[in-house]
Parts: C-alpha cells; sequence; structure tokens
C-alpha cells in the first residue's frame, strides 16, 4: 500500500482546523486538503468515496428498477388502459425533454473532465449549462405536462376526474405515470441542489486536478437520472 | 511462530504518552454529552446504538408479555363478564366490549412485530456490535464514512419517532406485514398508519446507510497484511448482511411509498377494485423481507464464529466453507420469497420457490456442522459466551428443520399462518439472532466497557432464558400443528392448555432478561476492570488494543501476519490453562 | 358409519413415499410403540386427518418429523458431548491441533442433506398440486368472505340455515355441509380484504381475494356423528354452551388471513352428510317456507329466487322496474295503454312476465315463473311488495306484518 503523505496527519476539515495550525493559505485548498485521519492519503479517501457512490447508484438503480417492476406488471395486466392513456401525453414535449437531458450530461461529462484538467472556468460554466438543462427539464415538465394533465383531471386514483370517456382502469395508468415521474422529478431537483453545491465549492477553489471526487460523483448521479428518463420516455410516451 | 509487527501512525498528535479510552469524558457534563451526540467515532455510535436497541427489545419484550398475557385464557363470558380480555381490562376498556377488546390485541401484537423487526432485530447486530467491532477487527481507525455513520444513527432516531408517533396517536392494527388491502383501508380516517409505514420506510435508509458504510470499509480500510481470507469470520457475516441490506432494502423503500401513495391517493396499484393487484404488494413485500431474514441470521452466525472459536480457543474448522457459505446465502436469499406466498395461489412458480428453499438451507447446515467440528478437542471455557453459543446450535437447528416443514408445499398448506409459522420464526430469530447477540454483548462487554460482569449472575440469565425460551414457543410448535391460526385474538379452547404453557413461559423468559438487566447494571457501577485480552484471543480487537479501546483504536496501525484464528501456530499444545502467551503489541518494531 | 375409498391421491408411485412412511413406521416400532402412525402422529395432530390428501400430508410431515428428530440428536450429541469433554479445566490433557479442514467431510455433510431435502419437496410438491387440481366431478359450493363471516352458497342457491359460535364474541358463524366421499370443490371470493379459508381437519387451506376468485378442494373421508338429539349445534338458549357445536360433530374452519379487527371470530362449522342427506339437506334450504311474518318471508323468497339481480327497493333504477311504491302505482306499457297495479296484476306478471311488456324494459325478459313457484311464496313476495309502497292500504300493511298461520289456508 503507497505510503505517500504520511508525514501530515489530516482531519478532512477545511485548513486551519488543521492540527499544525498555522498553514500556507496561498496554496489552493485542493492541495492543502488532508484525507480524512482514518485514511493513509488522499487518493485512499477519494477510491472509498467513489466505491461508496458507485454503491448508493446501485441502490438508486434498485429503486426505480422496482418502479419498472410495477409498470411491466400492470401493462400486461391492463393493456388498453395503458394505451389510451399514453394517448394523453404529447411525445414532442417528451422528445424536447430527453434532449435536454442528452445535453446535460455532455456538460457534466464535460465538468468532470475540466475538474481533472483544473480548469476552473470551464467546470463553472458547464456546471451553470447542467444546472439550467435540469431547470429546463422541469419547466417543460411542469407548465406543459403537469399544469395541463391537472387541467384536464388527468390525475391518479382518488383526484382523477377526466370527463372525456376513458377505458376502465386508467386511473391506475396516471398512478403510475405521476408516480414514475414524480419520483424522477424529485431526483432532477435533488440533482440542480447538487450542482449548485458544485459551483459553490468551485468558486472557492476547492476543485483541482487532484481533488474532483465530487465533481465525479454529482456527475454519475445525473447520468442514472439521465438514464432513468431515456428509459421512462419511450415506455410512458411512444408505445402504443 | 507468527508474529504481529507494527508501526507508528506519523503524525499521531501527542504521541509520547497513552491514550485516554474513547469513553474518557471530554470534559464538563454538557461537553461530554455534546460530544457523544456529535461524535464520529465508531465505537461511540455503537454504544449508543446498543442502548437504543437494547430500550427497543424491552419495549417489545413487554408488549409480547402482555400479548401472552390475553392469550393466558380462551375468551370467554361468564355471568356476561368476559375474562380472556386482559389486554382490553388493563387498559380500562369494556372488557364485554369484544371490538375493543380485539382491537387492542391486534395494536399489541402489531406492535410488537414492527418494533421486534424494524427496531431491533434488522439494525441490532450490525448497528451496535458491528459499529464497534468492524473497524477493530480489520484494523482501522474508524468506518470509511463517519458522518455518514452518525446520520444513519439520526436517521435510525427518526424512524423510531415515526414509530412513537403512530403509537401514540393509538397504534395500527395490520400486522408487521402490512398486507393490502387491509392496511389501505383500515383507520382510513387518520394517518397512523401512514406515520409507521414511514417509520419503516426511513428506518431502511438507516439500514442502507450502514451497509454501505461497511462494505466500503471492509474493501478500502483493512489493515496492510490483511488480506481476505485473514479476515475474522465476523467481518465476513457482517460484509454478508451488509450486501443483502443494500441491495434489497431500496425494493422496499419504494413498495412502502407506493403503498403511502395508495393509502393518501388511491392511487390502485394494489387494490384489485381500481384494477391493482394485492398480490403484487405481497411480492414486493416478501423480495424485500425474505432477504431480510437472513439480514437478521448472518450478524448472528458471524457473531457465532468468534463465540466458538473463542470459547474453544481454537482455528474455525473450514475457515474458506464458512465465508463462502455466507456469500451463498446472501445471494440465494434473493430467489426464495415465494415460499410465503404458497397459499396466494395455486401458482407453478411454488413449486420452484419450494426447491430453492431446500437449496437455501444447505449453507446453514454447512455453518452448523463446522462451528461443531470446530469444539472438537478444543479448550472449551464454559463462561456465558460459550454457553449462549451452544444454545443457538440448539435453539437455531431446531427453527431451522421447522423451516423444512414450511418449504415443503403440501405440509406448509397445512402450516401456513399458525402458530407453527410463530414458533418457528421465533426459534430462528429469538432463538439465533437475539441469543447469539446477547452471547457477543457478554462477550465483548469487557472490550466495550472495560469491566467484567459478574459471571454467576449472567449464566443463572442464561439458563433461565433458555428454559423460559423453550417453554414460550415449543408450545407453539404443536398447537400450530393442530391448526391454531396466528393473529387470533380469541381462540376456541381445545388450544388453551398450550397457550398457558406459552405464557408461562414468557414470564419465566422475562425473569432471565431481568438477570441479564441486573448483571449489566451492577458490572457497569462495580465491575471489576478488565483487561486488554481477557480470553487470550488472535483478532485485532483484542490482541491490539485496550479495554475499552482509545480514541483511534490502536496505538500503532497494526501489520497483520497471521490469521485470525492461528492458536496452533501461537500456542504450543500441552499449556496450562490460563499460560496461553498473548501476543503483545511492540512499540519498537520496525517501521 | 361408512368409509369411503380415498380418491385423487397422488398413486403411489415413486418407492420414496413407501420409504419416508417405511421410516416412521420403523421408528415407531423400534421404539416399541405398536400402530406405524399414532403415537408421536397423535401429539402434533389430536386427530386424523380427516380428507383424502389429508393423510397423505400427515405421512409426509411425519417423514419431515423422523428425519428433523434423528438429524436433531445426532448433532445433539456432541454439542452436549464435546463441552464437557473438552472443558477447558481439561485443557493440558486435551487440546490438539486438528485440521483446520476436510474436503471429503465437508462434501459429505453438505452432499447428504440435499439428498436428504430431495424428497421432502418431490413429495411436497406431489401433495400440492392433489391439492389444488381438483377433479371435474367435484361438488361445487361457492364461499364468499367478508368482515367476518364466510357465506356459503350452494350449487342449488341456497345459503345455509345454521349458526354456531366460534368463541363466546357475538359474532355467529354459519354451519356448512358437506357430502361424505365425494371431492368437494370450493369456489372462494371476497368482497372486503384478503382472507383464508382454512379446515385444519383437512390439513389445507387457500387465501380468498377481492375481485378474484380462487378454489381448493377436498374429499370428506368420513361423515359426522351428529350430537344429542341429531343437532350439530346446541340450540338450547338455557344452557351456558348455547351455539356452541357439539365437540366432534363437524370440523372448524378458521380464517387464517389477518383481517382485522374480528379475524379471530371468523369461522365456520363444517358437517360432513351423507351424500343422500346431503342432498335433502340442501333442498332443503332452498325451498323450506321461511320463518318470519309475510313480508320477511317474502323478501326471504325473492333473495333466493334472485328478484333484486333486477328489481330494486329503493326505487334506485334497475333492469326491471323498482319495487318501491310499485303497489298502486299506474303503469304504461310498451303498447301505450296503462294499468293501475294491483295484487293480481303482480300475480299474473310474475307467472308470465312476457305477457305485456312496461314502456322502458322492452328486451329485458325475466323469466316465467309459472311452475317455478308455489301459490304461497306468490303471496308472501306480493305482501313484501305491499310492504315496500307508501299507496297501501294501512289493513293490507298489517296483515303483511302478520306471521302467516298455515292451521287454515291463506286467503
Ligand atoms: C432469522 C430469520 C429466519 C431464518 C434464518 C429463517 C430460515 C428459514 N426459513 Fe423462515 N421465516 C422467518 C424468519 C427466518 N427463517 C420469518 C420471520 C417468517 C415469517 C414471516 C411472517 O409471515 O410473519 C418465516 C417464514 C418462513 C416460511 C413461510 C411460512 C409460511 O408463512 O407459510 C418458510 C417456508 O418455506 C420458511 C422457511 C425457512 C427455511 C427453509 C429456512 C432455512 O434457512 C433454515 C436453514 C437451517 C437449517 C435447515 C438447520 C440447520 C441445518 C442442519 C442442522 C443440517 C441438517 C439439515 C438437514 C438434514 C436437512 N420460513
Ligand atoms: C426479533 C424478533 C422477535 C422477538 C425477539 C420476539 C420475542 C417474543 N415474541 Fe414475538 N413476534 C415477532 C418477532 C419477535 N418476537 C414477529 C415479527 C411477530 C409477528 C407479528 C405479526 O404477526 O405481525 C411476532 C409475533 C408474536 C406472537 C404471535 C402473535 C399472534 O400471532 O397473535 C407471539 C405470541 O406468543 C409472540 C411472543 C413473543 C414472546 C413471548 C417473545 C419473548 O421472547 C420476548 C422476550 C423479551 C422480554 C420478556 C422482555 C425482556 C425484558 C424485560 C421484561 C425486562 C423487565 C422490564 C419490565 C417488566 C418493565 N410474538
Ligand atoms: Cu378473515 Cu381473517
Ligand atoms: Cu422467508
Amino acid at each position: 500500500m503507497a505510503m505517500i503523505d504520511l508525514g501530515q496527519h489530516g482531519s478532512g476539515s477545511p485548513p486551519g482546523h488543521d492540527h499544525h495550525g498555522a498553514e500556507d493559505l496561498s496554496r489552493p485548498y485542493h492541495e492543502r486538503y488532508h484525507a480524512a485521519h482514518h485514511y493513509n492519503d488522499r487518493e485512499h479517501e477519494f477510491d472509498a468515496v467513489k466505491m461508496g457512490i458507485w454503491l448508493f447508484l446501485a441502490t438508486e438503480i434498485l429503486l426505480f428498477s422496482g418502479m419498472f417492476c410495477a409498470y411491466a406488471i400492470f401493462r400486461l395486466m391492463h393493456p388498453e388502459a395503458f394505451i389510451n392513456g399514453s394517448h394523453h401525453l404529447d411525445w414532442r414535449w417528451g422528445l424536447l425533454n430527453t434532449i435536454i437531458l442528452l445535453m446535460s450530461s455532455y456538460w457534466v461529462a464535460a465538468a468532470v473532465r475540466h475538474a481533472q484538467t483544473g480548469n476552473m472556468k470551464w467546470l463553472k460554466i458547464n456546471v451553470v449549462l447542467t444546472f439550467f438543462a435540469g431547470a429546463g427539464f422541469l419547466f417543460i415538465k411542469f407548465v406543459f405536462e403537469y399544469a395541463k394533465k391537472i387541467r384536464e383531471g388527468l390525475l391518479p386514483g382518488r383526484f382523477y376526474a377526466y370527463g372525456g370517456d376513458a377505458t376502465p382502469f386508467e386511473p391506475l395508468w396516471w398512478g403510475v405515470y405521476w408516480g414514475a415521474t414524480g419520483i424522477h422529478a424529485t431526483h432532477v431537483i435533488v440533482g440542480m441542489g447538487l450542482f449548485a453545491w458544485i459551483w459553490l465549492r468551485a468558486r472557492k477553489g476547492h476543485f483541482g486536478p487532484t481533488h474532483y471526487t465530487a465533481v465525479e460523483g454529482v456527475g454519475l448521479y445525473w447520468h442514472i437520472v439521465d438514464i432513468v428518463w431515456i428509459f421512462l420516455f419511450p415506455l410512458l410516451y411512444l408505445i402504443h | 511462530m507468527a508474529t504481529i509487527s507494527s508501526r507508528p501512525i506519523a503524525g499521531h498528535p501527542h504521541d509520547d504518552h497513552a491514550h485516554p479510552s474513547y469513553l474518557h469524558p471530554k470534559g464538563g457534563f454538557w461537553t461530554t454529552v455534546w460530544d457523544w451526540m456529535s461524535t464520529v467515532d465508531h465505537k461511540k455510535i455503537g454504544v449508543m446504538y446498543l442502548f437504543a436497541i437494547l430500550f427497543m427489545f424491552f419495549v417489545g419484550g413487554v408488549a409480547a408479555l402482555l400479548v401472552r398475557l390475553e392469550l393466558f385464557t380462551p375468551t370467554v363470558v361468564t355471568g356476561g363478564v368476559a375474562q380472556g380480555q386482559e389486554l382490553a381490562s388493563l387498559w380500562g376498556l369494556d372488557a364485554r366490549n369484544w371490538a375493543e377488546g380485539n382491537n387492542v390485541y391486534n395494536r399489541t401484537m402489531t406492535l410488537h412485530g414492527l418494533i421486534m423487526v424494524f427496531l431491533v432485530i434488522v439494525p441490532s447486530v450490525p448497528a451496535s456490535l458491528g459499529n464497534f467491532l468492524l473497524p477493530l477487527m480489520i484494523g482501522a481507525k474508524d468506518v470509511a464514512f463517519p458522518r455518514l455513520n452518525l446520520a444513519s444513527w439520526y436517521v435510525y432516531l427518526l424512524g423510531s419517532m415515526f414509530a412513537i408517533i403512530a403509537i401514540i396517536m393509538g397504534g395500527v392494527d395490520t400486522g408487521w406485514t402490512f398486507y393490502t388491502p387491509y392496511s389501505t383501508t383500515t383507520d382510513a380516517d387518520s394517518l397512523k398508519v401512514v406515520w409507521m409505514v414511514l417509520a419503516a420506510f426511513v428506518l431502511g435508509f438507516s439500514s442502507i446507510f450502514t451497509g454501505l458504510n461497511f462494505i466500503v470499509t471492509v474493501h478500502k480500510l483493512r489493515a496492510p497484511g490483511m488480506g481476505w481470507f485473514d479476515m475474522p469470520l465476523f467481518v465476513w457475516g457482517i460484509y454478508g448482511t451488509a450486501l443483502i441490506q443494500v441491495l434489497a432494502t431500496p425494493v422496499i423503500g419504494i413498495t412502502l411509498l407506493l403503498l403511502i401513495f395508495e393509502r393518501l391517493f388511491h392511487i390502485g396499484v394494489f387494490d384489485p377494485r381500481l384494477g391493482g393487484d394485492p398480490v403484487l404488494f405481497q411480492h414486493f413485500f416478501w423480495f424485500y423481507s425474505h432477504p431480510v431474514v437472513y439480514v437478521m441470521i448472518l450478524p448472528g452466525m458471524a457473531i457465532m464464529n468468534e463465540l466458538i472459536s473463542g470459547g474453544a480457543r481454537k482455528k474455525i474448522f473450514g475457515y474458506r466453507a464458512v465465508a463462502f457459505s455466507t456469500l451463498a446465502i446472501a445471494g440465494i436469499s434473493f430467489i426464495v420469497w415465494g415460499h410465503h406466498l404458497f397459499t396466494s395461489q395455486g401458482e407453478v412458480s411454488a413449486v420452484i420457490f419450494s426447491a430453492l428453499t431446500y437449496l437455501v438451507a444447505i449453507p446453514s447446515a454447512v455453518k452448523i456442522f463446522n462451528w461443531i467440528a470446530t469444539l472438537y478437542k478444543g479448550s472449551i471455557n464454559l463462561n456465558t459466551p460459550t454457553l449462549y453459543a451452544l444454545g443457538f446450535l440448539f435453539l437455531f437447528t431446531i427453527g431451522g428443520l421447522t423451516g423444512l416443514f414450511l418449504g415443503s408445499l403440501a405440509v406448509d398448506l397445512h402450516l401456513h399462518d399458525t402458530y407453527f409459522v410463530v414458533a418457528h420464526f421465533h426459534y430462528v430469530m429469538m432463538g439465533g439472532t437475539i441469543i447469539a447477540f446477547v452471547g457477543g454483548i457478554h462477550f465483548w462487554w469487557p472490550k466495550m466497557f472495560g469491566k467484567m460482569y459478574n459471571e454467576n449472575w449472567a449464566r443463572l440469565g442464561f439458563v433461565l432464558v433458555f428454559i423460559g425460551f423453550n417453554l414460550t414457543f415449543f408450545p407453539q410448535f404443536i398447537m400450530g400443528t393442530q391448526g391454531m391460526p396466528r393473529r387470533y385474538a380469541s381462540y376456541v379452547p381445545e388450544f388453551q392448555i398450550y397457550h398457558q404453557l406459552s405464557t408461562v413461559g414468557s414470564w419465566v423468559l422475562a425473569l432471565g432478561f431481568i438477570a441479564h438487566l441486573f448483571t449489566f447494571v451492577h458490572s457497569l457501577v462495580a465491575g471489576r476492570k478488565a483487561d486488554p485480552n481477557p480470553y487470550g484471543l488472535l483478532t485485532l480487537d483484542w490482541s491490539q488494543t485496550s479495554s475499552p479501546p482509545i480514541e483511534h483504536n490502536f496505538e500503532h496501525e497494526p501489520v497483520v501476519t497471521h490469521g485470525p484464528y492461528d492458536f496452533d501456530d501461537v500456542v504450543p499444545p500441552q499449556t496450562r490453562p490460563g499460560e496461553f502467551p498473548l501476543p503483545k503489541a511492540s512499540p519498537d518494531s520496525k517501521h | 358409519r361408512r368409509r369411503f375409498k380415498p380418491r385423487h391421491i397422488p398413486r403411489f408411485g415413486p418407492g420414496y413415499r413407501q420409504g419416508g412412511i417405511q421410516l416412521s413406521t420403523t421408528m415407531n416400532t423400534m421404539l416399541s410403540l405398536a400402530d406405524g402412525r399414532s403415537w408421536l402422529h397423535n401429539i402434533w395432530f389430536l386427530t386424523r386427518g380427516d380428507s383424502s390428501q389429508a393423510a397423505d400430508t400427515d405421512n409426509l410431515f411425519m417423514f419431515i418429523m423422523w428425519v428433523s428428530i434423528i438429524t436433531f440428536v445426532l448433532l445433539l450429541i456432541p454439542i452436549v458431548y464435546f463441552p464437557i469433554k473438552y472443558r477447558r479445566s481439561k485443557q493440558a490433557t486435551n487440546y490438539a491441533q486438528s485440521p483446520a479442514h476436510n474436503t471429503l467431510l465437508e462434501l459429505t455433510w453438505s452432499v447428504v442433506p440435499l439428498m436428504i431435502m430431495i424428497p421432502m419437496f418431490f413429495w411436497g410438491f406431489e401433495g400440492y398440486i392433489s391439492k389444488v387440481a381438483a377433479p371435474t366431478d367435484a361438488e361445487e359450493i361457492h364461499i364468499r368472505g367478508q368482515m367476518w363471516n364466510w357465506t356459503p352458497t350452494y350449487r342449488n342457491g341456497a345459503n345455509t340455515d345454521l349458526v354456531a359460535r366460534i368463541t363466546e364474541s357475538e359474532t355467529d358463524v354459519p354451519v356448512i355441509y358437506v357430502p361424505a366421499g365425494r371431492p368437494v370443490k370450493l369456489i372462494m371470493s371476497s368482497s372486503d380484504v384478503i382472507h383464508s379459508f382454512f379446515v385444519p381437519d383437512f390439513r389445507t387451506k387457500m387465501d380468498v381475494f377481492p375481485n378474484r376468485y380462487t378454489s381448493m378442494w377436498f374429499q370428506p373421508m368420513r361423515e359426522s356423528i351428529p350430537g344429542p338429539g341429531g343437532k350439530w349445534v346446541n340450540e338450547d338458549e338455557s344452557s351456558p354452551d348455547f351455539r356452541k357445536p357439539y365437540p366432534g360433530t363437524g370440523h372448524w374452519v378458521f380464517c387464517a388471513e389477518y383481517c382485522g379487527t374480528k379475524h379471530s371470530e371468523m369461522g365456520a362449522w363444517m358437517v360432513v352428510l351423507p351424500p343422500k342427506e346431503f342432498e335433502l339437506k340442501i333442498h332443503e334450504l332452498a325451498t323450506k317456507f321461511p320463518e318470519g311474518s309475510w313480508a320477511k318471508a317474502g323478501q326471504t323468497l325473492s333473495t333466493r329466487k334472485g328478484c333484486f339481480q333486477c328489481h330494486s327497493v329503493d326505487g334506485t333504477p334497475n333492469s326491471g322496474p323498482t319495487w318501491k311504491d310499485m303497489f298502486g302505482a299506474t303503469h304504461t306499457y310498451t303498447d301505450g295503454d296503462s294499468q293501475v297495479v294491483d295484487e293480481d296484476w303482480l300475480r299474473t306478471h310474475i307467472l308470465y312476465s312476457q305477457k305485456k311488456i312496461l314502456s322502458g324494459y322492452a328486451g329485458q325478459n325475466m323469466p316465467i315463473f309459472a311452475g317455478q313457484i308455489k301459490p304461497l311464496e306468490i303471496d308472501a313476495i306480493i305482501f313484501y311488495i305491499k310492504s315496500l309502497s307508501n299507496k297501501t292500504p294501512q289493513a293490507e300493511l298489517d296483515k303483511a306484518n302478520q306471521t302467516p298461520d298455515f292451521s287454515k289456508p291463506a286467503e
């Protein structure tokens, strides 16, 4: 096991609180950062953090796969309700949102690369872009889709108040639709929060070639959110 | 002759003089309280978990005693006055009102099940002993993500709070399995059930955090020189548990979420009238809850490894077999959930689930056999922990073997949802996990608190628990086979004799636990000081730390050069009792 | 009492089955206990399994039981012996290095249990199939579960008459009659939550779902022996166990899926009748003139004849005209002319409904009841319909509320 950095006993806390007291604050944060005391060094810590993030993403995937299971089963049980239900959705908005998320995926990837190469300016720009991509996604979802559905009373379960004729069990379809897109939208909102946080830290100059795990992790998270939508889009909008 | 060399941890604050134990107060009272509340020290978090879980166990246990009290008599009316509604009268309700009496019972029974499963046994071993010991055993200074660890503790408290809110609001009567459509329609006018489901949901996150933390810790923080097969088997057990926790819990997460939507918005996923499917809920629920029964037992088995090898001071027989059987159990546990649904419909899939159920029994069998083989030609110290280990072998085998009755399709059609099932899972959960847990607490008590406990009181406690347990639950096998259904507030007189035996048993059981309660308190206030390695064992938690350990666990980062159970290498045969030369950490050794 | 030839249990094909039974028998005889099945069996099941598959299930149960006992004892020996033999104080003499593992040994104790478990699985599987796949000629009884009661409906539409008490709660549970020696298939559904129909003596149960049908079947092997006075249930009000079934006159039925407050009171008493008596019984249930006042009897009869499938009594529209305020009202026919509804209007329309169709009900052809229904029954139904109308004269209402007195013929 590599034993570099043994000289300094890190506490994971930002500089100043360090056991070694006074320290040259001119050096950028990411160079001054010490691994938490129970790690040998930063690589060791970032390694662990990365693995943690991957495990967390695994749980996310499992959570959504439970949802997709439900979708599949109910689709088999009531195909007609699902087909008619999906006719209420406008695939164009769905497609637009898909494109937006795909672009954001590119931007976030770029952000990670710039973090690695220590290009703070472009890191920040890409993070901001991704943030607004998320915002755009939600804007379209809420203003052009949810709002319309609410007006038409195409709501889950006991709120279902659609005037026109519907196949039996269509409320169930709307339950699935709102459940799935709702949970996904929540993840988008959380993602935007994370990007705001990344942006703030980037401004403080927390990141650099040796210190970008946070950016990487948030990026991975965002990719998962995208992938889930990539599945939701055809399942909800396209399959007739 | 292997040794343990070690080197000082560079840059360690004030290396010169010995460090205070982690229990050493940080200052005045409030300072200390705050220090504990905000600590990221895995040991303190583990200890806090331990006491919370023991408390919850007592609450759940008292609920159990009430359940047993109610069942002491079948409901009989003589002269218009109901006897056999003990709980109702205890609660000052009109004992003649059957509905009331039954409701009180159903709520107490559900309360017992929910507390014992979600607040006691699932977090029990990993969150308390696991938290405390895992880093010590692999020679790490803490778990991978100390803050996440603290978070999981507070999430646990949050979940408990939700549960308590639900209880204060009058308690839920869904049974711990939340079967729909009953759970979505009962108490329709109140939010009780939502709070309770939310509690289970939140506690799921606590369990995910712990599991995730442990997996990374085991992967990344093993001491230099400690390969996968140099880890104590306790670590293997906790690792297997963590895998299941991380992979199964998200599914119950989404399921409970849907359940809440169902209740609040009637989205209909589980409601046949709206086109949903109640059986789907059962599949989702058991897809989590079967693996979770192994989340319950694997840590118990993990403790068993240390109790057996430590009690017999002997190398575990077939280390690799035991390690791999852990992984096998974790893996297979994901594909047997259907054995809880044999009576749901005459489905062909039931056949596959039955077959797989038998498959999952094998790794458990392997462990049992290996432990017994380990005792052979050992040097068995019949102290309380070892007694509990032997108790585990006795009780879990009964519990497991009765699982085989339930796994057999034709027989399960008869036994399903009878007291036979109740007895089965108490023999495995109480007789397996809890017994191992209590044994483990005694075993590591000196390490955790630096005090010895009174051996004789503890032994007495064990005897009472062992007798009481069998008296409580064995009759339940018989009445179950005779057709006594579970979750019954009243029953036909035929079953009275067995119920009365069972109730008396639960009192003996309670006495046993009171004895333990006394032992622990007595030890904390008046216990004799414990030396670092009272049993003379080789795992790092014993051989390399003081009792109680210092805040950063090790004076020197240990480098492992021999397996955790290599007694044969370091212990010449023919040594007298207590004459084991204990490998001592030598500060001067090479860097 | 006659015994019946068991049917539909899987043929004793594979030898392992006799093998299993042989094990139980030898174990019993080894322990010098005469009858192969009884003693241990009687500890576990008070009663012998009373259906054709029950016997098979019991054999399987006892097989697993004996395997478990043997395994457990074999394991118990070292669990008790080693700690004594190798206790710490004897360490100096006993302690010895022992092999870290022994592949052959470990393989054995992984494979042998697997081998033992194969018959458990296979036998259970066959038993399961025989329990879920009902023979085609089975007597079908519909069971409806609702919180917290079971309602049987026999092939001829009859429900049960007699009620019993499972505990001393106020809840009454029905007595369900089944024919002896014939396969009985229960077709079950629930009107609210999930229940489970459990007959311990027949060693089988099946969950009962809302909006779905599940089925189970069994072949009762022995006729129930009636209690004092040929009765199944104690019907004497003064007795302390009023309404309690006489022990041994039938089989308990429990609800085995938790369903709320009175889950534990949701049962039934299943009585096994000789096939002929069963036929008589359900015929009697279907045809016997009901208790109570004319109106009450009329209501019961209307239920039996299925009138309420088309006629409401509270004014809600249905495929037939509602009975509320029908009597005395004026009805117009499809062909234009109209008539006031009086007694013989009702009589003729019950007997020959198709003669003239009311406007608005064209194409809704109500069955012709001529020959299907007795004069007395028609009277009762008419009284009932009268009792539902606000235009009925008081005298008529009073008569409707009198209990029929059959000593003199009804007018
Ligand atoms: C700690 C938790 C735990 C554990 C470890 C187990 C272990 C097992 N369980 Fe159990 N089970 C529960 C907790 C647990 N169970 C709970 C809580 C329920 C009820 C839930 C509810 O409905 O509320 C339940 C219910 C349950 C059912 C459903 C019953 C029903 O509702 O109809 C079934 C059916 O197959 C089953 C089977 C098994 C089997 C085969 C094992 C096996 O893993 C056992 C393996 C062990 C052994 C076999 C013994 C050791 C082996 C030997 C000594 C070797 C010799 C063996 C042979 C010769 C074969 N269990
Ligand atoms: C870890 C899990 C666990 C544990 C340890 C226990 C422990 C016990 N359980 Fe149970 N139990 C379940 C999990 C558990 N249980 C579950 C999941 C169910 C199913 C619920 C459902 O159907 O939904 C269940 C159901 C259940 C039933 C069936 C209820 C029914 O179906 O109607 C019964 C009945 O006897 C019972 C009894 C007991 C008893 C007597 C104990 C005893 O072992 C308890 C021992 C503990 C004590 C005795 C407390 C000790 C401390 C003291 C007493 C200190 C003194 C303090 C004071 C007096 C203040 N439990
Ligand atoms: Cu119906 Cu329980
Ligand atoms: Cu299971």
